[in-house]
């Protein structure tokens, strides 16, 4: 009786060790357990309106990386200026690991609207890696609000004037807009061969 | 720390469960949960906006828990009754959906997570159902992405070339492709 009372014993202090060991190589030390990850994910600044990734854009931060975690043929048919394609998906593929965890670049994901993008967020989040946002509304928040930006009522007050014309600016920015129409003199080609020039090296940037 | 502990789904099984949209209901299957009204059904509305908002206007019978309030600090626990399945909606959609993602990463089934955010519900099914209602999902692309940067660019490019003649019809060319390649093709 004893001899198998030692046995069992043993046998399940080396089930201890054996399940210590093989918890710890599973273990990623960054991991978020599930209430800092719930306090992490209500706050604002880890979403990034479209006003604000058309500013960084537009004045072609280097830090910014954008992450589009649509489907490929999605992504081929339309997808922002410099972004990448990692379809959620393939999020935490060995190829991708390198670019979703890292300490030096801002990830912006997106998606056609913002609930993708948050789960990309929210997966990264967990594991602890840094530097990820997620752009609020998306695509669709992006043509809406930037591309076809469209003006306040007259009676709007000042901030909305001020929003619309930074939006407007944006849109003649990224589209083309109208820039052409005020420039009918031979700057106007000039002019707007410079600015795709600065778009691709912008694209550049994100892609590296 | 509890922390890694108390999840069931390890990373890779978390991504395939948000990959796979299961627990997101329809605004159609809101609808009829909403006017269902059957004080036997189990089910629990499920409010996580702030408690202003929800004390201003809510879905009617549901409970506020702000998102922030989900998991438990002390012990990561969701305090869920196991006999009631749960409907969430939030002022986003993206808020519902992290708060079902995180719960069931924890161990939790009996939920389900609304399409819509708060004001979709409000507008579409609260106020007045439409024959759109049902027609809703905020990835769903609202426009044709690449039809409407062309189009955008559109003006530009005619007014170029009205203006001036040799040079500039090579430059709207330039410039369409420009547009595209800001696509990242």
């Amino acid at each position: 009786m004893k001899k198998i009372e030692i046995y069992i014993i043993s046998a399940l202090l080396l089930g201890a060790v054996w399940l210590t060991l093989a918890g710890k190589i599973e273990k990623n030390d960054k991991e978020l357990c599930p209430y800092k990850l719930i306090s992490q994910a209500v706050q604002i600044e880890n979403k990034i309106t479209v006003d604000d990734l058309a500013k960084k854009l537009m004045t072609k931060d280097p830090s910014i990386v954008l992450i589009d975690v649509r489907s490929a043929d999605e992504f081929k048919k339309f997808s922002l200026s410099g972004a990448i394609n990692i379809p959620l998906e393939k999020l935490l593929a060995d190829d991708n690991l390198p670019i979703i965890n890292q300490e030096v670049n801002n990830n912006i994901f997106y998606s056609n609207g913002s609930d993708k993008a948050a789960k990309a967020w929210l997966i990264c989040n967990r594991l602890g890696y840094k530097n990820n946002f997620y752009l609020s509304g998306g695509l669709n928040s992006w043509i809406k609000d930037i591309i076809k930006a469209t003006p306040p009522e007259e009676t709007a007050s000042k901030e909305d004037f001020e929003l619309y014309n930074s939006r407007k600016a944006a849109s003649i920015f990224f589209g083309g807009g109208t820039v052409g129409e005020s420039n009918n003199s031979s700057a106007a080609p000039a002019a707007a061969s410079s600015k795709p020039l600065r778009k691709k090296e912008s694209a550049g940037g994100g892609c590296n | 720390m509890p922390s890694d502990a108390t999840y069931e789904l390890n990373p890779k099984a978390a991504l395939a469960y948000a990959i796979t949209d299961s627990n997101i209901i329809s605004p159609e299957l809101l609808a009829s949960l909403i006017y269902a009204q059957d004080p036997k059904a189990n089910y629990q509305f499920v409010d996580l906006r702030n408690p202003q908002d929800y004390d201003n206007e809510h879905v009617d019978g549901a409970i506020n828990i702000p998102l922030s309030k989900i998991v438990n600090i002390n012990n990561c626990n969701v305090l869920l009754d196991k006999n009631k399945i749960y409907i969430f909606y939030a002022a986003t959609s993206d808020q519902a959906i992290i708060a079902g993602n995180v719960i069931r990463q924890v161990g939790i089934k009996n939920f389900l997570v609304s399409k819509g955010d708060f004001n979709y519900i409000k507008n579409n099914i609260l106020d007045a159902y439409k024959i759109n209602s049902a027609n809703y999902d905020s990835e769903k692309p609202a426009y044709d992405y690449a039809k409407v940067i062309a189009e955008s660019s559109g003006p530009n490019v005619s007014s170029a070339s009205r203006s001036s003649t040799a040079p500039v019809s090579a430059v709207p060319k330039t410039k369409k492709k420009e547009s595209a390649g800001g696509g990242c093709n």
